[in-house]
């Protein structure tokens, strides 16, 4: 597919970027506004050019890789629209920086709780693909703290649904509809995220067993097993971390201890019931990852591999499937060799569908990321 | 076959009420209107449920689902002439999982049965609305219901992790699971919160979560509404967020005392109530923190409940706000604003200023730590005139949260009751996006129709040029 010679034109008017390259893209584009992404989605969208959204670019195959002449870059919606500290929300462009976000909120002792594990990552990408940071354990996934999403539609509208407020209930729930659609109905140009207090000490500390942590403590920030030993993140006064500290007999770590980035060749990420979580680490481990982190309570393991040879692949997924569960090729389906990065149909996917038509209804919003080919 | 004789073919005869007082009292909520019910099913399965609703297709009949019937919003009223799908029989705890903590449940399980029932595993059901000892499961899911314990928590939608979903077109599906993140779209949280428009919810898969080791619970007597919404954002903005934080004012102490007894300060112009919860350490901390900012805030007693029990009358009087009220008049408005917490003061002081100029008996109790007020007008609906004067005054509390930043409820709900007033608060184009969430799940509008979304709502062709 190419670019038709009138989507280009607009495209110059609002802002073509030539030093970016993005790769299947012919033009990257990156509107200051959301009127200005709405405008260039609702000129694609009748002409039939597909529209590939980038934040970081830190997950260009997450859905698999797609063709999309025009890549949209939300580079340029980076500032901060709205910090109301006392209410503890914070409104900002979708191509924020979760490092640059987070560090503001630090000085005013506040956190959005985003993952931080990869700061270069932006507050749009993590919300599109509905990625949560170590903290769900305690606070719950990333889409329960996104108050309010303005959005550009694939019909080219501008849409703004939720609001301002940590408490709300009027209207559908478009802000969590749109967190982890993965760009599919059209590009988020800001949130509005619910903050939280830091403590006054969060502190990550080894333990012995991870599972006995998590059926002892009461709401740890997180109960982790990664390759290199357990880890429990505990937060609260000073004498209160010790005394949680000291009840499950684990020391503290050096700052840059605990668990670490995955970005390999090959990245799989499995989701599974947390009560057979075991068993799937066990799984996960037998194919020995280079670096991998399983989550208590909440059922994800993320593992990370140079190389990983298909069968061995496709043996762990089915048997994660077997047990209820997914797993998603978040990097490297190429390097395994030419898997669907899903492998599941989701259930209703009718309804799926027929979401995907009203808000994307010609199909150019990173079409085919969604699983079951939407 | 004619259509209710279907419906008693397919439930039997004592399971479809189509008598006239059956009918009448369907016909109603908690709230303030009353619609038409043509039959009235009470299933007990799923797949009773999917058959109700092909046979109401195939008559043409509108379909809306119901609980306990506690919402204020007119959720569960028909609108036209409907099918009102009665879902408190499906009331079980199908299976508990103490290890990832959440338990399968029918939607006509009662709220505060879910939280009995697994209270032996050290579990409970975060959202408490005060309806909470009538109210069902499926109700909290359908409006996406808060309570005071959801400060700290979140409402409904943080503790449902899956639902089982009866579709219009009579299919059965599940959206969301045990497992997290489920690949595709989160249809699951656009069900929470959709008043019955999208589909019969007929099992629902909710978050528990562990009962805290220490509890504290304190009453804080204040001066006015001012020193004690004050002692609210220092709390907040001194880096705690305690499990609850409730204001109530003086007309509200007043009468909740003469109804319960809790032992409330007669003489304060505004009570907090507040709870701190976790480990016995940070409760410890949590307190003296709150019983500084109090003090320093002008508070005229500050009692700490001693007890489990006196712990549960202190709550009495919180929850039993609303059946105070009923011995004051027979008919009661319960307003549901939010508001961003630091225009709290601003807000309540224009509120008063309405109420007095239209004359009307207001009490207020409020979730002051979310910014959620609950002004409650109480009323005789026989006066001339009044039940106008009423809505009247409600239009413009409305109108003054929305001019702070506010939104039009914060728990219970659109309904038809806040339907069209929902374009205070959203754009033409928003609209028409809520209308296509709905449409792609509810393509021919049978279920619940006229609720939540103005009529017109959807006003973009797929082009996103202007319907005619």
């Amino acid at each position: 597919v190419s670019i038709p010679s009138d989507v280009r034109a607009h495209l110059e008017s609002v802002g073509v970027v030539d030093a970016d390259v993005v790769d299947g893209a012919e033009v990257v584009v990156a509107p200051p506004t959301a009127d200005a992404a709405a405008s260039v989605l609702g000129i694609a969208g009748p002409a039939g050019t597909p529209v590939g959204f980038v934040g970081s670019g830190s997950r260009p195959e997450l859905g698999g890789v797609i063709d999309h002449p025009i890549a949209m870059s939300t580079h340029a919606m980076a500032d901060v629209i709205d910090w109301q500290v006392d209410d503890l929300t914070v409104t900002v462009g979708a191509g924020m920086h979760v490092g640059d976000l987070e560090s503001m909120l630090e000085a005013r002792n506040q956190t959005s709780l985003l993952p931080m594990i990869d700061p270069s990552r932006t507050v749009g990408g993590v919300v599109a693909e509905g990625s949560s940071g170590f903290a769900r354990l305690k606070y719950g996934p990333t889409r329960d703290r996104v108050l309010e999403a303005t959005v550009a539609t694939g019909y080219g509208k501008v849409v703004r649904g939720g609001g301002r407020l940590v408490k709300n209930v009027t209207g559908y729930d478009l802000p969590r509809l749109f967190t982890g659609s993965l760009g599919s109905l059209g590009l988020i140009t800001s949130v509005c995220l619910k903050l939280w207090p830091l403590p006054a000490v969060r502190e990550m500390v080894a333990v012995e067993e991870a599972a006995a942590a998590y059926e002892f403590l009461y709401r740890p920030v997180s109960v982790l097993e990664t390759e290199a030993g357990s880890f429990v993140m505990l937060e609260g006064s000073a004498s209160d971390v010790s005394h949680q500290r000291d009840s499950i007999g684990g020391h503290p770590v050096a700052s840059d201890g605990g668990p670490r980035l995955i970005d390999l060749p090959v990245t799989l990420s499995a989701r599974i019931a947390p009560r057979n979580l075991a068993k799937a680490v066990e799984l996960v481990v037998a194919l020995d990852p280079s670096r991998w982190t399983a989550a208590h309570g909440v059922g994800t393991i993320d593992a990370g591999w140079g190389n990983l040879a298909r069968d061995a692949f496709l043996t762990l997924r089915r048997e994660i499937q077997q047990m209820g569960g997914t797993v998603v090729v978040i990097r490297g389906a190429s390097v395994i060799g030419d898997v669907d990065p899903w492998g599941v149909t989701p259930s209703g996917i009718d309804v799926q569908r027929r979401m995907k038509a009203q808000f994307d209804p010609f199909n150019i919003c990173n079409p085919g990321k969604l699983p079951g080919g939407l | 076959m004619p259509f209710v004789e279907e419906l008693v073919a397919l439930l039997g005869p004592t399971r479809v009420r189509h008598h006239p007082l059956d009918l009448a009292m369907f016909a109603k909520d908690a709230g303030i209107r009353s619609g038409t019910v043509v039959a009235a099913v009470l299933p007990e399965t799923a797949s009773e449920v999917a058959s109700c609703v092909r046979i109401a297709r195939k008559a043409g009949v509108p379909i809306v689902p119901r609980g306990a019937g506690t919402g204020l919003a007119g959720g569960a009223v028909p609108l036209d002439p409907g099918l009102l799908v009665v879902l408190t029989r499906m009331n079980t705890i199908e299976s508990v999982d103490p290890v990832g903590r959440t338990a399968w449940v029918g939607p006509g399980l009662i709220n505060l049965d879910l939280s009995r029932g697994v209270d032996h595993l050290g579990l409970h059901f975060a959202p408490d609305p005060s309806s909470q000892q009538a109210s069902t499961i499926g109700g909290n899911v359908g409006t996406n219901a808060g309570g005071p314990h959801c400060l700290a928590d979140g409402t409904t939608v943080a503790h449902i992790l899956g639902v089982e979903l009866v579709t219009p077109d009579g299919d059965i599906i599940v959206l969301g699971g045990e497992v997290p993140d489920s690949p595709g779209l989160d249809l699951r949280a656009v069900v929470v919160g959709s008043e019955g428009t999208v589909g019969l919810v007929t099992k629902v898969l909710v978050r528990l979560m562990q009962n805290a080791p220490d509890v504290a619970t304190i009453l804080v007597g204040f001066p006015s509404i001012a020193t004690a919404a004050n002692t609210v954002s220092h709390v907040i903005a001194s880096g705690s967020i305690p499990a609850a934080l409730e204001i109530m004012d003086r007309d509200m102490v007043q009468a909740v005392e003469r109804f319960v007894g809790a032992g409330y300060p007669l003489e304060a112009e505004a009570v907090l109530l507040a709870e701190v919860t976790g480990t016995p350490e940070s409760v410890m901390d949590a307190t003296a923190n709150l019983r500084a900012i109090a003090t320093a805030n002008d508070a005229s007693s500050i009692r700490v409940a001693v007890s489990d029990a006196e712990r549960a009358l202190l709550w009495k009087g919180r929850k039993a706000a609303f059946g105070a009220v009923a011995q004051k008049a027979p008919d009661y408005y319960l307003h549901d604003t939010v508001v961003p917490r630091t225009r709290l003061v601003e807000v309540m002081t224009k509120i008063y200023e309405i109420g007095e100029r239209y004359e009307v008996d207001m009490l207020n109790v409020f979730h002051a730590g979310d910014g959620n007020l609950h002004p409650l007008v109480a009323f005789d609906a026989k006066q001339p005139g009044m039940l106008e004067r009423v809505r009247a005054a409600a239009d413009e509390m409305v109108r003054v949260s929305i001019e702070a930043g506010g939104s039009l409820s914060g728990e219970h709900g659109i309904g038809i009751e806040k339907r069209d007033l929902m374009s205070l608060v959203f754009s033409e184009a928003d609209l028409d996006a809520q209308s296509r969430i709905r449409e792609a799940f509810d393509p021919d509008g049978v279920m619940n129709p006229g609720k939540v979304l103005p009529l017109g709502s959807r006003c973009f062709d797929a082009a996103g040029a202007r319907l005619s």
